[in-house]
């Protein structure tokens, strides 16, 4: 009896051990230090192209760009991937962790600062620095990072600007001149403030999404997000707080539909449904209405976006990034140069709603049409163009405001929009937990 | 009857392995007579007994559970098991995404316990467990029994009740935000009523945000649990519920004396799954609540806080690692719990 | 709105004398099933209602659709290859139900019917498996997968839930439920152990096994980030991966056409369902009259 217990447990020991054994493949969080490849000056091999949900709506457009780079290098073979946008992100991470990254591959802005940050992306100002000319302001310096240098780590390609939309209808019922949107934050809030007065509760104009509203707003109303040498948030101010203030009222007043507050992702339906007065700011939702919601599209009108003591929008550009160990350097640029080239990338916005990253191709005079004036997209696309000119960086969310920090900001937020917090100290505490949050993360 | 049922029993075998109808029916036999209440106490009993078979005429080499378990064994190790124990490694280091990290300690722990926050959605977890457990345990029993009647068009409705379970969460989402929302269907027929004079903040305060989750939660698992159920429901003869019927028991009454007895195995594994299922809750928080969960992230639990600390690219492993260690101490805490409270029903 | 009051009091009385007791049973549980049908399918409902607006229609209002089309079923099948997802799909899903039907109940067996030193640590183990949350092993899990060569393989998409824990407790706790005497009578017939898992137990859980055939089939049916994390090749894509690709960050994204792919994936699964959930009540007393 004693013997046969002995036996089991040597047994079932033994099984567990060779099973975790077998399964053992590195007890880490953490990825190796990868090596950066070497140019051979050969453009060949073969390579992987990963790209954010290009698939099937842009199948034709993508694969020729493809097959015209092949014919130009017969010794290059392109392997194309297309990944939805949902759990893009988590793949990109999954691969990166098991030393898998495709060679290019399409990035958002911040999974660009996670795999630059982690030494996994090469850089390309050291490939091609002479490239820096080709593309407009700002989109080639967005690729820059903290603690860098100059280095570069990603090409740039697409960019959508921010516009401003809104349902002209309700402007006029509201007794405001849809000639005349608001280019200040002040002057947008005092808008909502017309539209809740005579709305009668039956729709609202805009969605509270604090979330989406800053740093953005702040920026807009001259409210210096960080210190210069960027290393502490200093946007507890009293402008910050006239913010706060102003949401809070305009809240308590129905001028954003209660739930806005917390989510914002039924915009378009609110929007599509005539109970909201402005849009998304993206050309590409001017699209999306024309498409599910005709009528309301009829009524739509586009304007610049509110840019407020900036006089700008920022730039955010979805890039290629090269990785940094793959083993045909030169091949995986040379064709990320061509995607991104000012060609290809017209062609591309001609079949999408998007705009080149490229200055000769945003001077395609496709882009400076508006047709009679009344028709919402071609009037979108030209005025995101010309914006898109004058776009610079430091209208962008700092790199140090990362989602969680956001996320923190947003909690203290929530609570002095809805009164149950008062809101200097709303703001100053949101500071505080800001700042803890970039410690920590500098102390790594 | 309750002999016949019996008796069936080993019929089954009997059919494909000759000479077995004998002894199984004389086993049966012995039963007969007994009241139908009494039977339904005994079934638990046997059921018991089984476990403890290889006392009697059944015997087994040692080695064949483990034989019959390998399969299951191999990929719990390989993909349960495993990853879990690089989990309580990460939890002591501060690791972040994509970079490893050295050994802190208990930092990240102490770090949970002075966190306000960690404690609201501790508590919000256990609330959310204390209440839709036992909703998830009686509610999808009572649908069960509603559907188990062989009535005319019974397989349409059945299925319509599981298509909660199969539906998109996006879709289920707004489908209850339009339900839920300040200007929805309840506020709206509520104010034209005069039931209440402000619109109730089912999806803008934290607790009502909660409540509004847990009635989704409920609201899926109906029709989840239901089939589990009506598995169970089959082992339940109908001869118990004419017997009592003939006694004079109601509805109700049989519900709780016949129904409730004879499906308590499967009340258990609902009970347990429910509340491993609660205590892991973020999918509806977050389709009502938004990505802070609740205004002030006052409606995060658990789950929400390890998504919100190690997802995304600012994504903190190490600390969310022990998060996820917290909450696996927290369920193995209640699922022993569960178990003192129904000593003896099962193992 | 949420909790229905329990259905258990409105049962019909069904063995009390008096025909228009019986009649008003009926309508009484008609009238709960009724009520239960329009509190449960509101979201298909919403969906299928989306799925069949003409293209001019306004997708964010209204109620009923003005210009009810099967268009967009049309579109959803010529936008991807439907037909082809679907059979990957399958393939994972044939191999999960065969898997998790075998597995499960061979795993249930031995909790259930042995008295076996460590049954209760192993069933500890088991148990506590399922509070891991899938996030903080995801990607352990892929680099197992990965180390195993198995990347964008169809199989890889299979194996982490070939036997799931959930089904192991479902067939243990139908099992616990098969009297001790069957077992027996089974003995002195001479079965051996396999025999009698084979021939006496497994065709006594039939609704058990039916409900782990759901459980399995929609796991493997339903399930997006595994298989987007394993796969790579479009070729491979399982249908929800394909279903994804009609919604999108640069694409403009059709309501109707979300819809009608949403509901064309949902059918498998209801008629699945309608075809075994007549097996759900095949337990141990049923099951055997009828053989």
């Amino acid at each position: 009896m004693t013997r046969s217990n002995l036996t089991r447990t040597a047994v079932a020991t033994l099984v567990a051990g060779t099973l975790l054994s077998t399964s053992a493949c590195g007890l880490s969080g953490g990825a190796a230090e990868v090596e950066e490849a070497e140019r051979t000056g050969k453009v060949s091999g073969g390579i992987t192209f990963r790209t954010l949900q290009l698939k099937p709506a842009f199948t034709s457009y993508v694969q020729g760009v493809i097959d015209a780079f092949e014919e130009e290098h017969p010794d290059v073979e392109v392997r194309w991937e297309d990944v939805p946008g949902d759990g893009y992100n988590e793949k990109l991470v999954a691969d990166a962790q098991a030393g898998a990254l495709p060679d290019v591959v399409n990035l958002s802005t911040d999974s660009f600062q996670l795999l630059g940050d982690r030494g996994m992306l090469a850089d390309v100002a050291k490939l091609d620095g002479a490239l820096a000319q080709d593309y407009v302001p700002g989109a080639w310096e967005q690729f820059r990072l903290p603690g860098k240098g100059d280095g570069v780590y990603a090409y740039p390609w697409y960019v959508t600007p921010e516009i401003l939309t809104y349902n002209r209808e309700l402007f006029e019922k509201s007794g405001l001149d849809p000639a005349e949107p608001p280019t200040s934050v002040e002057q947008f809030f005092d808008h909502a403030e017309r539209i809740a007065a005579g709305s009668g509760g039956r729709y609202a104009a805009f969605m509270a999404d604090p979330k989406g509203r800053l740093p953005g707003d702040w920026q807009k109303m001259g409210v210096p997000i960080l210190n210069e040498k960027r290393d502490r948030f200093t946007f507890d101010t009293g402008k910050a707080v006239e913010w706060v203030e102003r949401m809070k009222d305009l809240y308590a007043k129905g001028a954003m539909p209660r739930e806005s507050l917390l989510k914002s992702d039924d915009i378009n339906q609110l929007y599509g449904a005539g109970k909201l007065v402005f849009g998304p700011g993206s050309p590409g939702f001017v699209k999306d209405i024309k498409q599910n919601a005709p009528q309301v599209y009829a009524k739509t009108r586009v304007a610049g976006a509110v840019t407020g003591t900036l006089g700008h929008i920022g730039i955010y550009a979805q890039s290629l990034g090269i990785r940094k160990d793959t083993r045909h350097l030169d091949a995986a640029a040379a064709f990320a140069r061509w995607v991104t080239n000012g060609p290809n990338q017209v062609e591309f916005s001609r079949k999408a709603t998007i705009y080149p990253s490229n200055a000769r191709g945003l001077a395609d005079p496709l882009f400076s049409d508006r047709g009679d004036g009344k028709d919402a997209e071609t009037v979108a696309r030209a005025v995101g163009a010309e914006q898109l000119k004058s776009a610079a960086l430091d209208a962008n969310t700092p790199v140090q405001w990362t989602n969680q920090v956001g996320d923190a900001v947003v909690r203290e937020m929530q609570k002095a929009i809805k009164g149950e917090q008062d809101p200097r100290s709303a703001v100053k505490k949101a500071q505080e937990e800001a700042n803890r949050l970039l410690a920590d993360a500098a102390a790594q | 009857m309750s002999a016949v049922d019996e008796a069936a029993g080993p019929k089954t075998p009997g059919s494909k392995t000759p000479g077995s109808k004998t002894p199984g029916s004389k086993a049966a036999e012995s039963e007969n007579g007994r009241a139908a209440r009494r039977e339904a106490a005994g079934r638990g009993r046997r059921a018991r007994a089984a476990m403890e078979a290889d006392t009697g005429l059944v015997h087994r080499s040692w080695w064949t559970p483990y034989l019959f378990l390998a399969p299951g064994l191999v990929m719990v190790c390989l993909f349960s098991i495993w990853p879990f124990a690089n989990t309580v490694i990460l939890s002591f280091t501060d690791a972040r995404i994509l970079r490893g990290g050295t050994f802190v300690g208990f930092a990240n722990y102490a770090r949970a316990f002075a966190d306000p926050g960690f404690w609201v959605a501790a508590g919000n977890s256990v609330l959310y467990l204390v209440v839709v457990v036992p909703c998830l345990v009686f509610l999808p029993l009572a649908l069960a029994v509603l559907v188990q009647t062989k009535i005319p068009g019974i397989g349409i409705f059945r299925s319509a009740f599981y298509t909660p379970v199969i539906a998109s969460a996006v879709v289920v989402g707004l489908i209850w935000q339009w339900v839920l929302r300040s200007d929805g269907l309840v506020n709206t027929v509520f104010l034209k009523l005069s039931i209440v004079s402000e619109p109730i903040p089912f999806l803008t305060d934290s607790t009502m945000l909660l409540v509004s989750a847990m009635i989704v939660t409920v609201w899926k698992g109906l029709g989840y649990y239901m089939v589990f159920y009506l598995a169970a429901l089959g082992n339940v003869p109908a001869s118990l519920h004419e017997a009592a019927a003939i006694d004079g028991a109601g509805t109700v009454r049989r519900f709780f004396s016949i129904t409730v007895p004879q499906v308590k195995p499967m009340m258990l594994l609902v009970g347990t799954l429910s509340a491993i299922s609660a205590l892991r809750v973020f999918t509806e928080i977050y389709i009502l609540g938004g990505e802070s969960g609740g205004p002030g992230g006052g409606a995060r639990t658990l789950p929400f806080l390890i998504r919100q600390v190690g997802l995304g690219f600012a994504g903190e492993t190490g600390y969310a690692s022990a998060l996820s260690i917290l909450l696996f101490l927290l369920t193995l805490v209640f699922s022993l719990l569960g178990r003192r409270l129904s000593k003896g029903d099962e193992t | 709105m949420s909790a229905p009051s329990p259905p258990g009091g409105r049962e019909p009385r069904r063995s009390r004398p008096g025909r228009g007791r019986r009649w008003t049973g009926l309508a009484g549980r008609y009238a709960a099933l009724l009520l239960m049908l329009v509190v449960m399918l509101g979201p298909i409902v919403w969906q299928f209602l989306t799925s069949i607006r003409g293209r001019t229609e306004n997708v964010y209002d209204g109620m009923l659709p003005s210009q009810p089309t099967l268009d967009n079923y049309v579109r959803v099948a010529e936008s991807f290859p439907l037909l082809q997802y679907a059979g990957n799909t399958l393939v994972v899903a044939a191999l999960a139900v065969s898997s998790n039907t075998l597995f499960a109940a061979m795993g249930g067996y031995a909790l259930s019917r042995a008295a076996w030193k460590g049954r209760k640590v192993v069933f500890t183990l088991l148990v506590a498996t399922l509070m891991f949350p899938f996030e903080s092993v995801m990607i352990s899990m892929f680099l197992t997968v990965r180390e195993m060569g198995l990347v964008d393989t169809l199989i890889g998409v299979w194996l982490p839930g070939a036997v799931s824990v959930l089904n192991v407790m479902i067939m243990r706790s139908a099992f616990l439920a098969v009297p001790r005497e069957v077992e027996e009578a089974a003995v002195l017939d001479g079965a051996n152990e396999w025999t009698r898992f084979a021939r006496v137990f497994l065709p006594s859980a039939k609704g058990a096994l039916a409900v782990v055939c759901l459980t399995s089939f929609m796991g493997a049916w339903d399930d997006f980030l595994w298989p987007l994390l394993v796969l790579t090749d479009s070729d491979n894509y399982t249908l929800q991966l394909g279903l994804k690709t009609l919604a999108g960050a640069t694409t403009v994204n059709d309501q109707r056409l979300i819809a009608a792919g949403a509901m064309a994936a949902l059918i498998p699964m209801v008629l699945l369902f309608l075809a075994l959930q007549r097996f759900f009540f095949k337990g141990v007393g049923e099951g055997a009259v009828k053989t």
